[in-house]
């Protein structure tokens, strides 16, 4: 008997261990995170804490920030959160970065384990995903509350961030994909700039013209935008469609998707833009190694506040951009794009959240060090602040983003499905290009593709 | 009732001695395996909650979807063609050694140093500026006077390159067939020699079969990781496995689905799929190790 109690003694106490090694611990902090060395800023801030007397403890609170990235964005957002710890020393912000495609992966596991960052840097492209799925807080109350002053934003962009009335995110900065030239190339080849305003014939002409100057089998006149999904998305609006419908189904037709293949395989059939291989070749490579950089192509579909970060690269002429290609016959299709904050809905510290969405899109030292970072700020006042501060580059980002803005409309926000259907898009794309599809196989296996894709959620 | 309590007593100061593998093995692999069982069943975004939608992930996988399709296919290639290339290229390798050149200790390492960091992102960054348009392959064939192509663009090469870039992780495989090498007595091939056999003699009718237990090792161990192969083409590839999905490993097509796509119930059913498909091939294997492996006595 005495020998089954002990029994029983040794089994509960594995039963223990087992269920607490299972459970794991969701509010352990996150250590585990890559970027170790970031907290370091966190650490010294520590003696900070300590001369100030013993702060109200129930204001106490570490969010953690996460934000996608380069080097040099790291720094701006750090310097913004350690701006933001002095003012307030009772709010830490521990931080974790990573590049774009690191940073969605990371995300998606972590608000799958209930384990997301209280402030999210959230993007037009990626919203739906998280918003659809009701991982994102709603930030209504704080805005009404003025915990989040959203006074200075005009109302187009205030629009944007909205799902279903609710405000989801708030904007740091929009923008919107323009068509972007080397002022410097065109003019060694003799080519005249073209207009802000121009329609697809004129830019075909244009990428033509491009081409022959260049006179070299490793050169062309545009990039292929074919499997652009924003590109497609802006054409599809020119048609008075949207690309996803607000009920999130599929808006084009097959005979919509039909010209848009035929316009671009017609293209890369001239030799206007790159072959099949080229085409693969610099999917997926880095800024400064795609072949816009490389001063290889005349024309190139980019997102206007990435102006400067190209101009970084670029040693020799100026970087512009224009507008998208219209169609005469058509509507405006350029919708507002651009980098978001939003709180996910597991933050169990949301007003200190607020307050930090807050400084980064009004305090007026926070956003001399932001500047147009991502687009255009949201706030007009922190964009009257900012523009003295600009750069050559950075100003004509501004102009082409004002410019834009004022012909630029709202998207539906994009159903969950978006990504998949971008990636039917890259595939059709390329069938296409390797000559495996005609343009009008293309189309039909596209609007299939993402019908079916649409359909299922 | 007795039985039990008797089981109970005899063993269990056993299991108290187990249960830090016994923990682990529940909490990481066999709960987790479970609940990806479970949702192998379901509609689930990881966001919300598991959605019932029965066997529908598994009836889409071998109906619908042709992407699926494609990885298998992909996936089939390369094992196929990669483990009998990467074995051979080692057993040669192997042999080469074998034959006791001075500094054997220090080939030895230097041969096996590529598997060490075979499988890192470093390496199929390297792979990428090799096999690139302007990479390296193509500057030394420019050389010779052929012009190449751009490797991993093309659709038709693409997924050779990444089949080298297997065959060169041969380390591990070299390294069991050298000890394996070394089993073999020396007066087998001592008398063969007196009765006259030449050298491939003796690697026919010597060397090969009384290796046979080792390919059978290294071919079990390393169609079971081809099987499962994913860094390479995720980083050659950009994550895309393109072009024209020619690189789209199982694996990746998976984790594409999962974690890029959101549907981490149709990701798990995909991963229960290639469980069984490694089962059976290994399966396979095993069965036919009695015709053609030899083991001594």
């Amino acid at each position: 008997m005495k020998n089954i109690r002990g029994l029983l003694f040794g089994f509960m106490a594995l039963l223990m261990i087992i269920t607490t090694a299972c459970s794991g611990s969701n509010n352990a902090p996150p250590a585990n995170n890559a970027n170790a060395a970031d907290t370091s800023n966190t650490v010294s801030e520590q003696p900070a804490k300590e001369d100030v007397p013993a702060p109200a403890a129930e204001g106490d609170a570490e969010i953690r920030f996460t934000w996608w990235g380069d080097t040099k964005r790291h720094e701006i957002y750090n310097a913004i959160a350690d701006l933001f710890e002095k003012e307030n020393p009772n709010i830490k912000i521990v931080r974790e970065f990573g590049s774009w495609n690191d940073y969605w992966d990371k995300l998606a596991t972590q608000t799958a384990g209930g384990n997301a960052p209280d402030v999210v840097g959230m993007h037009a492209t990626q919203v739906a995903n998280y918003a659809q799925r009701g991982a994102l807080l709603d930030l209504t109350q704080y805005v009404e509350s003025g915990v989040i002053n959203l006074d200075d934003f005009p109302d187009a962009v205030k629009e944007v961030g909205k799902l279903n009335d609710q405000t989801v995110m708030v904007a740091q900065g929009v923008t919107m994909t323009g068509i972007f030239y080397n002022k410097g190339v065109l003019e060694k080849l003799g080519v005249e700039p073209p207009d802000f305003n121009w329609t697809y014939d004129e830019f075909a002409a244009k990428a033509k013209e491009v081409k022959d100057k260049f006179n070299a089998k490793d050169s062309w006149g545009s990039n292929d935008l074919s499997s652009d999904l924003t590109s497609v998305m802006v054409y599809a609006r020119q048609k008075g469609k949207n690309l996803f419908n607000d009920d999130g189904s599929l808006g084009v037709t097959k005979e919509d998707m039909v010209w848009w293949f035929s316009f671009w395989d017609k293209l890369r059939k001239d030799g206007i833009t790159p072959d099949a291989e080229t085409r693969a070749q610099y999917a997926t490579v880095p800024l400064e190694q795609s072949l816009f950089v490389l001063g290889k192509v005349g024309f190139t579909a980019v997102p206007y506040n990435q102006i400067p970060n190209y101009q970084n690269f670029i040693k020799e002429g100026e970087v512009h951009a224009l507008r998208r290609p219209t169609d005469p016959e058509g509507q405006n299709g350029e919708f507002i794009e651009g980098a978001y904050l939003s709180i996910s809905k597991s933050s169990k510290h949301p007003e200190a959240a607020a307050k930090f969405i807050n400084f980064f899109v009004n305090n007026e030292e926070a956003v001399k060090i932001f500047k147009i970072e991502q687009g255009a700020l949201g706030s007009t006042k922190a964009n009257e602040i900012v523009l003295p501060t600009l750069d050559p580059a950075q100003q004509r980002a501004v102009t082409a983003i004002q410019d834009t803005l004022e012909i630029a409309g709202k998207l539906p926000l994009p159903p969950a499905g978006q990504g998949q259907v971008a990636q039917a898009l890259t595939d059709v794309g390329e069938s296409m290009a390797f000559g495996q599809l005609t343009p009008e196989q293309a189309a039909e296996e596209f609007v299939t593709n993402a019908a079916a894709i649409l359909n299922k959620k | 009732m007795d039985a039990l309590r008797a089981f109970v007593r005899n063993n269990w100061v056993g299991y108290l001695f187990l249960s830090p593998w016994l923990i682990g093995f529940i909490c990481l692999s066999a709960f987790p395996m479970g609940f990806s069982f479970y949702l192998s069943f379901t509609q689930y975004d990881m966001m919300n909650a598991p959605n019932w939608i029965g066997l529908s992930n598994y009836a889409e996988m071998f109906t619908a979807d042709r992407k699926f399709m494609a990885s298998m296919k992909v996936t089939a290639n390369y094992v196929l063609i990669g483990v009998p290339l990467q074995l051979s290229f080692a057993l040669f390798i192997a042999l080469m050694l074998k034959r006791g050149i001075r500094g054997l200790q220090f080939y030895r390492a230097i041969y096996y140093v590529p598997s060490l960091f075979g499988g890192s992102v470093a390496i199929a960054l390297l792979w990428r500026q090799l096999f690139g348009g302007d990479g390296l392959v193509n500057s030394l064939l420019l050389k010779v006077g052929i012009e190449g192509m751009n490797w991993l663009a093309n659709p038709g090469t693409a997924l050779y390159t990444l089949i080298i870039l297997a065959i060169w992780q041969f380390g591990a495989s070299m390294v069991i067939f050298l000890a394996g090498l070394k089993q073999i007595p020396n007066d087998l091939y001592e008398s063969s020699k007196i009765d006259g056999a030449g050298r491939y003699r003796q690697f026919s009718s010597i060397t090969l079969p009384l290796l046979t237990p080792i390919i059978f090792f290294n071919l079990v161990m390393q169609v079971i990781s081809a099987f499962q192969a994913f860094t390479s083409s995720y980083i050659v590839s950009g994550g895309s496995g393109g072009p024209l999905n020619s690189t789209l490993f199982y694996t990746l097509y998976l984790y594409q689905q999962g974690f890029t796509n959101f549907l981490m119930g149709y990701a798990s059913a995909m991963a229960w799929v290639l469980l069984l498909i490694i089962a059976f091939i290994t399966a396979l294997i095993f069965l036919s190790s009695g015709k053609w492996v030899f083991y001594q006595e």
